[in-house]
């Protein structure tokens, strides 16, 4: 499928000489609109947006179309039960609910046919199968599917409705078959070991419709041999259908089976829990490989997001790939591809993400649940992811990011999460000292710290301090002490995420002056410890506690100091 | 009388010049960039580049700051006029092919505006000296719409193809998120959420 992306996508129809025959194909040729869920046109509109503020052009378009509804080509085929069907590409009608039927007349009367079940769908083959609400049966005969042998040569045409300005319009298209059995290696598959190319005109809109050879013994006088599926771009008249035989062997296998959707077992999804954990425990994963995994649930979940962030962050190749793997789709691919991109970086930052196995499916949890529980374990860490039957296939609808394992989340650069780096350059710090047994009084500190780089800080303090002394005729006075202190610091910032921590050591030398009179205190050397606890960056919020003691005394001093500092402080 | 005009002219041109700031690249901690501000990653270039002495404005002092340069202002809204004197009041000025690293201060919508090169100090006609005749007009305004959560933005590297008379052929956008990207991290030693924007091209 990713090779596919080299490749436009089209539909087609054919014109043919013959009048009769032109206007009785035209019977079996419907318009097939996908019918989304109100989900899905929320996703669309929501992704438009996205687009739109993102200045992506071409997806704010492709997803506006997608809101108003998309279109492709189908044909009718009548089973031998007589049941009535549309055979249409997959892509036509991925994510779709249900679809609608437009069948147009040559004087442009239309029948249209709503709600019509999508029966079986094949995402490899790119090949669906619509049935007609409540089981109607208007054609008592479909096209033909040929089993004729293909001849280079060969005149074909393409029927179906690509759009013109913006409605479908139909259009009969002949050409020549240019290699009947055409091996392209990035379309072939175990399933279709060759395509027809040819040059029958093909535009978007024609994807689904019918590849035919004029035979008048058949219905609508036409030999369906083909479903017109891709457009080389940058090629004259390259275009490439499925042939006629993997059509029918996928209906033959599908009618037998009641259809696509049912089933579902949990050998299968445990098969497929087993190889999405094998994708990420090989050495060669790459996230291309991982898109057949993604649920159309986890697209309409995570979609948004993960297509951003291709689109802002991953390198201009993944970009380019996924925007280019847009052109000719359904845009469910390129979104698909994103979230794979965006899961495998994501689980590529997990230490050990090759030490990852699948633990249980909580298989009994499917009775109460849309989706059935499947975990596995992440280099030691359980978590839950949740996957769901879809398109014949268990993918998955959510898998928690947010649960794998981190430890110590290294960047690009190869640095630690844990910094040695300095959450702020200035503060502006109010504390106190709390009463102790050397100090009777709080003391109320000021102060200024500027960092000089991430280790060294210079702090003056000012603060401002009450005593009740005793003088010399012994009557007890109040004092008021103006505290000054010019403080050296060596601090170990230790930053993770929002939070920093910072212990450090200081030295300071100061003294206290009183108001009232010639008391000259505290003139010593200090020394203190601490730590701050810092929340934010520019501003941040800081609360510390440090303790002080006296290293040296210089001049007399009436204690010794000996005491608890706590402080709050912002810093910028 | 002529010459006094001419004068006039060449010192108002000079003036404006003189204007334009000579931003240097972000030098700060790339991990501490103010609440309301943006880094602006990306580069210029004229193809063919400039020859020496095509810019007729060595001559004039402040005219060597501007050979082999683009100026631009960038605005928070669109401001739909030709290039002016008073609209590059306070332009910026940036080597031709060499990315810049310029803070700005956020804003949901950024248009580099009224991106020229300064050719020539010479006013063609002598009676309007707030014609300025030497400035080559490059196609522009760009619209820039930061993504939510971004505030290191690569927009690309814009290409002007022009031809022998100057007139812009082409304007082409290169992306090199990689390589600016390393660049940036070995700029700054440390890893860098950069974010690739799209140039815009503004409604009217």
């Amino acid at each position: 499928m990713m090779k596919r992306k080299m490749l436009k996508l089209i539909l087609m129809l054919f014109v043919t000489g013959a009048v009769v025959s032109f206007g009785q194909i035209r019977s079996f040729v419907p318009v097939v609109r996908p019918v989304y869920t109100e989900k899905t046109l929320s996703f669309f509109r929501s992704m438009s947006g996205s687009m739109k503020w993102l200045g992506y052009d071409e997806l704010y378009m492709l997803f506006k179309s997608y809101e108003s509804g998309g279109h492709g080509s189908g044909f009718v085929y009548v089973a031998a039960d007589r049941t009535n069907y549309v055979i249409t590409n997959y892509h036509v009608i991925a994510g779709a609910q249900t679809s609608t039927l437009e069948f147009e007349k040559e004087d442009g009367s239309k029948t249209v046919y709503e709600k019509c079940p999508i029966f079986a769908w094949n995402e490899t083959l790119d090949l669906a199968i619509i049935a007609f609400p409540e089981g109607k049966r208007p054609f008592t005969s479909g096209l033909n599917i040929s089993t004729r042998t293909l001849e280079d040569g060969m005149d074909v045409w393409t029927a179906g409705f690509p759009g013109l300005i913006s409605d479908p319009v139909w259009q009969l298209g002949k050409g020549n078959i240019t290699n009947s059995s055409a091996r392209i290696a990035e379309l072939i598959t175990p399933e279709i070991t060759t395509l027809i190319q040819h040059s029958a005109q093909v535009d978007a809109g024609n994807s689904g419709g019918p590849l035919l050879i004029a035979d008048r013994t058949k219905t609508g006088g036409y030999d369906m041999i083909g479903i017109n599926t891709w457009k080389v771009t940058g090629r004259q008249a390259a275009n490439v259908s499925i042939p006629a035989s993997v059509i029918r062997d996928f209906i033959e296998k599908t009618r037998t089976q009641g259809g696509s959707g049912t089933g579902g077992t949990r050998t299968a999804l445990e098969s497929r829990g087993r190889g999405f954990i094998m994708f990420f425990t090989s050495e060669d994963r790459k996230y291309g490989q991982m898109i057949d995994y993604i649920s159309h649930d986890c697209v309409l979940e995570i979609g948004e997001k993960a297509l951003t962030e291709v689109l802002t962050k991953a390198p201009s190749s993944v970009r380019d790939e996924i925007i280019g793997s847009f052109s000719g789709f359904s845009p469910f691919k390129g979104i698909r591809m994103a979230i794979s991109y965006y899961l495998l970086e994501n689980i590529n930052r997990i230490p050990e993400s090759r030490n990852s196995t699948l633990s249980a499916v909580d298989w009994e949890a499917r009775e109460n649940l849309p989706k059935v529980p499947v975990k596995f374990v992440f280099a030691g860490t359980e978590i839950t992811s949740y996957w769901v039957y879809e398109y014949d296939k268990w993918r998955l609808v959510s898998f928690p990011l947010t649960d794998l394992p981190r430890e110590t989340k290294k960047n690009e650069a190869g640095q630690s999460d844990i910094r040695i780096e300095r959450p702020y350059n200035l503060s502006i710090t109010a504390g106190s000292i709390l009463p102790s047994d050397s100090v009777d009084a709080p003391t109320w500190i000021f102060g200024f710290n500027a960092s000089i780089n991430d280790f060294f800080v210079y702090a003056l303090e000012l603060g401002i301090r009450s005593q009740v002394m005793t003088d010399i005729y012994y009557d007890e006075a109040t004092y008021y002490f103006f505290h000054m202190n010019f403080v050296f610091r060596f601090q170990v910032p230790v930053k993770t995420g929002f939070l920093s921590f910072i212990p450090y050591a200081s030295v300071g030398a100061g003294g206290e002056f009183s108001f009232s009179s010639s008391v000259f205190n505290k003139p010593p050397i200090v020394g203190m410890a601490g730590l701050q606890l810092v929340l934010g960056e520019s501003p941040s919020y800081i609360l510390g506690c440090e303790y002080q003691m006296h290293l040296i005394k210089i001049l007399d001093s009436n204690r010794d100091i000996s005491q608890f500092y706590i402080y709050v402080a912002v810093g910028f | 009388m002529k010459i006094a005009i001419l004068l006039i002219a060449v010192l108002f041109l000079i003036g404006f010049i003189t204007a334009c700031e000579s931003t240097g690249d972000f030098s700060g901690d790339i991990h501490k960039i103010g609440e309301d501000k943006i880094i602006l990653i990306g580069s210029f270039e004229l193809e063919p580049p400039l020859k020496p002495g095509e810019q007729n404005i060595a001559g004039f002092e402040t005219g060597k700051d501007y050979i082999n340069k683009i100026i631009f202002t960038i605005e928070n809204r669109n401001i739909k006029e030709a290039v002016r004197l008073a609209n590059l009041d306070h332009c910026l000025k940036f080597d031709f092919g060499k990315t810049f690293y310029l803070e700005h201060k956020y804003s949901e919508e950024l248009y580099i505006s009224f991106p020229s090169v300064w050719m020539s100090a010479t006013t063609r006609n002598l009676s309007s000296v707030t014609e300025v005749r030497g400035i080559l007009s490059l196609p522009g305004p760009f619209l820039i719409k930061p993504p939510a959560g971004c505030r290191i933005l690569y927009f690309g590297r814009v290409r002007y193809h022009r031809d022998a008379d100057n007139n812009i052929t082409e304007v082409e956008i290169i992306d090199e998120f990689d390589a600016v990207k390393k660049e940036a991290e070995q700029r700054y030693k440390t890893s860098i959420d950069m974010c690739r924007v799209r140039l815009q091209v503004p409604e009217y």
